[in-house]
């Protein structure tokens, strides 16, 4: 039976179990996402609240202006770049080997995945302790080992702190992808790898020529979520090197939650988050666009 | 139907960046929803003795709730409140005091959050670093009346309200200080006593003590630079204390920051990087220096008196480390930086205005102030504690004293005043002293950025 719009009652109801989702995602997602955007042409900072009110395009012409602006991108790309091809690679490598059958795979399971519960916090000052100059375990085993002769300051040093902040998060990263990758691996139907046997292809043609084809959209899309993640990340920074020393590791987030967060400057805070907004946006569409996303295996 | 799919793909997992941004930046709800969050999140904890009481009374008018904010909470500070806050609400039982602690890190953001949310505390405490910058928007209470009709105004020390009405410029009292500091050079006696040496009593000598009692290859520095979290507040007060002047800006409305003595000064300062101090201190915050100086890799670290608690555990008792004044500058004066004051103001929103303003001064009458400072070894503000026997007993609280009576100690404020001092500093100034510490920048031209900044900062705050 139809009402007079032409919609069933039983047609109504999934529109009325949604309701309730759709009311929080507009109250908690699009509500503050329009305020960004009215920010970001407002003069908004609460040490100058005198000041307060339109501005037009000014922040943007500040931002554009604004050298550290373009260091933070610079530092953000380089971030996401390193992140994800070390934790995709790392974690797929993971994947594959706990694909096979040995004995133990359990336990060895639950170790690779150990670092994806332990929270971003707790992480930060896991690694801040390994890399402390004085007291840092990192030390301790370099010298034992040769390879240093004094103690560093991994996180102070500017030759390192990149790479030990990069290495930190790449520890936290790996599970995610182990996990995604892995669930993958186990949905490739097992006749293909009697065919790969019984064809004679060896390991890594297997690898290279049957699983990672099939592994395509999984890959696509861990990719993209990841590195949407990363370009995001402030807590592992922000409590490991607060994006210092010397602007080395603050990304345009990092930037961002300073300049909102710390300093005050809503406005100017929202204007480098609209800008984010829309590289995300479209590196997400271009990325979907060249990788041929959903399109299968030909 | 695909093409849609992705074009909601790309929208959300872009439109997470925002949702970052929106947290901090919403002015009604999302600050309202932060502030709660706050709330929850932070060490709340009402009197215990009467918490459930005051529900039950305040229908009834008879009690009347103040709710207070503490901007540097720890564990020690939230207990010796909860003894003043039990003795007052003894004293006063028509009053309950909510307390919430916050902090020290996130204090000022809380009170901006709640300040642009309308949902500001009755009565909230106040670092001398960013109290003018609370107080420049315009939402505390001036005590000015209510002070002068306090019986106990004359006791509290005129210097310290002197430089409470720096923190407006119209003058006004808009917070009442409960304790003073002193920026201490805390140094270690056995090291000292090692090496031969004394204390410094001149930026010369400091400089070579500094050479004298570094031993790298035994990991002990002769000191420890704070490079990190608030560095350029602590370092603005060792420039004008080398220079030995307290002339902040001239009578044209210019930084002296970036004179030829600053800078020969900070290149000599900020050149003991690496050489003569750890290599971490270059993001170290004060944790990370009171801990090199508590577990002896560096003989002298600067701070205030707050620190004293934290050398008393670590060296097991009082012996062993002492409390010395900055060094001398060349010209002769001792500069004594004036602002270190922490206090407690009250914010337009409070309705119960006497209950607050009793709370107020309670923690600055003889009991509280004396009880309160003897626990977090600070200097009182009401001058009648100076007789207590705790005062007398302290080495680090008689520096202070003798110090600042010195004939040749002149009191410099720190422009901490201006709106902008937060975001020069932590936005440019941080990273630019760090990117001297590495050699990427010259000590001239960090000091020549400083001097803009603040010169254009100085000019808003004069033309305003």
């Amino acid at each position: 039976m139809k009402t007079k719009t032409g919609i069933s009652k039983k047609d109504r109801m999934p529109y009325l179990f949604l309701l309730p989702a759709a009311l929080f995602i507009l109250a908690f997602l699009a509500y503050p996402l329009m305020t960004v955007f009215f920010y970001s042409v407002q003069s908004y900072d609460v040490t100058k609240l005198a000041n307060k009110g339109f501005v037009g395009l000014e922040n943007f012409k500040k931002l554009f202006a604004d050298k550290i602006f373009y260091r933070s991108l610079s530092v953000s790309v380089k971030w996401v770049l390193t992140e994800v091809c070390s934790q995709l690679v790392l974690g797929m490598i993971l994947a594959l080997l706990l694909d096979e059958k040995f004995k133990g795979r359990g336990i060895y399971r639950c170790v690779v995945f150990f670092p994806w519960a332990v929270s971003g916090v707790l992480t930060s000052m896991l690694w801040s302790l390994i890399y402390n100059e004085n007291i840092g375990l990192l030390n301790s085993v370099c010298k034992d080992l040769g390879l240093i002769s004094k103690n560093m300051a991994w996180l102070g040093n500017m030759k390192t702190v990149f790479k030990a902040t990069a290495v930190a998060e790449v520890w936290r990263g790996i599970p995610f992808f182990a996990i995604t990758i892995l669930a993958a691996l186990q949905n490739i139907p097992s006749d293909l790898h009697e065919a790969c046997v019984v064809d004679g292809a060896t390991t890594m043609q297997e690898i290279f020529m049957v699983k990672i084809p099939m592994l395509k959209d999984t890959i696509i899309l861990t990719t993209l979520l990841r590195a949407v993640w990363e370009f995001n990340n402030v807590d592992l920074i922000f409590t490991l090197t607060g994006g210092g020393p010397s602007y080395r590791t603050t990304t345009l987030t990092m930037y961002m939650t300073n300049m909102s967060v710390k300093n005050g400057n809503y406005g100017y805070g929202s204007t480098l988050a609209v800008i984010a907004f829309l590289i995300l946006l479209i590196f997400a569409g271009v990325y979907l666009k060249l990788s041929g996303y959903g399109k299968g295996e030909a | 139907m695909k093409k849609m799919r992705k074009a909601l793909a790309c929208t959300l997992t872009a439109s997470v960046v925002l949702s970052l941004a929106a947290c901090g930046s919403s002015e009604q709800g999302g600050s309202s929803s932060d502030t709660t969050q706050a709330a929850a999140g932070e060490t709340t904890k009402a009197a215990e003795t009467e918490g459930g009481q005051a529900q039950a009374e305040a229908p009834s008018g008879e009690k009347v709730t103040v709710t207070f904010w503490d901007e540097n909470a720890g564990d020690e500070r939230t207990e010796y409140y909860m003894q003043i806050i039990e003795d007052f609400e003894a004293e006063n039982p028509d009053i309950h005091i909510e307390y919430l602690g916050l902090s020290s890190g996130d204090a000022l953001s809380k009170y901006q959050t709640a300040i642009a949310a309308g949902e500001t505390p009755d009565v909230g405490g106040l670092n001398n670093s960013w109290a003018a910058t609370v107080i420049g928007q315009e939402h505390c209470v001036a005590f000015d009346d209510m002070f002068a009709a306090w019986e106990d105004s004359g006791n509290i020390e005129e210097g310290y309200m002197e430089m409470c009405r720096t923190y407006h410029k119209d003058g006004k009292i808009y917070m009442m200080p409960t304790s003073a500091n002193f920026m201490t050079l805390w140094i270690n006696d056995t090291m000292f006593a090692d090496a031969g040496l004394e204390a410094p009593k001149t930026w010369d000598e400091f400089f070579e003590d500094v050479e004298k009692l570094t031993d790298k290859d035994n990991g002990q520095y002769g000191y420890t630079i704070r490079g990190g979290s608030a560095s350029p507040a602590v370092l603005i007060d060792f420039i004008y204390s080398y220079l030995g002047t307290n002339e902040v800006f001239d009578a044209n409305g210019k930084t002296t920051i970036n004179c030829d003595e600053a800078v020969s000064f900070l290149e000599r300062y900020l050149g003991l990087y690496g050489e003569y101090t750890p290599e971490s201190d270059i993001t170290a915050g004060y944790k990370e220096i009171s801990a090199n100086f508590d577990s002896g890799v560096s003989a002298m670290f600067t701070h205030n008196l707050g620190s004293y608690g934290s050398h008393v555990t670590a060296f097991g008792g009082t012996e062993g480390f002492s409390a010395h004044p900055y060094p001398t500058a060349d010209n002769g004066k001792y500069v004594n930086y004036g602002g270190a004051l922490t206090g407690l103001c009250m914010f337009d929103t409070c309705e119960n205005q006497e209950a607050a303003w009793r709370w107020i001064t309670y923690m600055c009458g003889h009991d509280a102030n004396s009880y309160w400072n003897e626990s977090i070894g600070q200097l009182p503000v009401n001058k009648s504690c100076y007789e207590d026997e705790w005062m007398k007993d302290k080495q680090h609280i008689q520096c202070a004293i003798e110090t600042t009576s010195m004939d040749n100690c002149i009191t410099y404020t720190s422009p901490s005043y201006l709106p902008e001092w937060g975001t020069i500093n932590s936005t440019y100034i941080e990273p630019g002293i760090q990117s001297v510490m590495s050699g990427d920048m010259t000590a001239k031209e960090l000091l020549d950025m400083w001097a803009e900044y603040l010169n254009e900062a100085y000019a808003n705050y004069m033309a305003n």
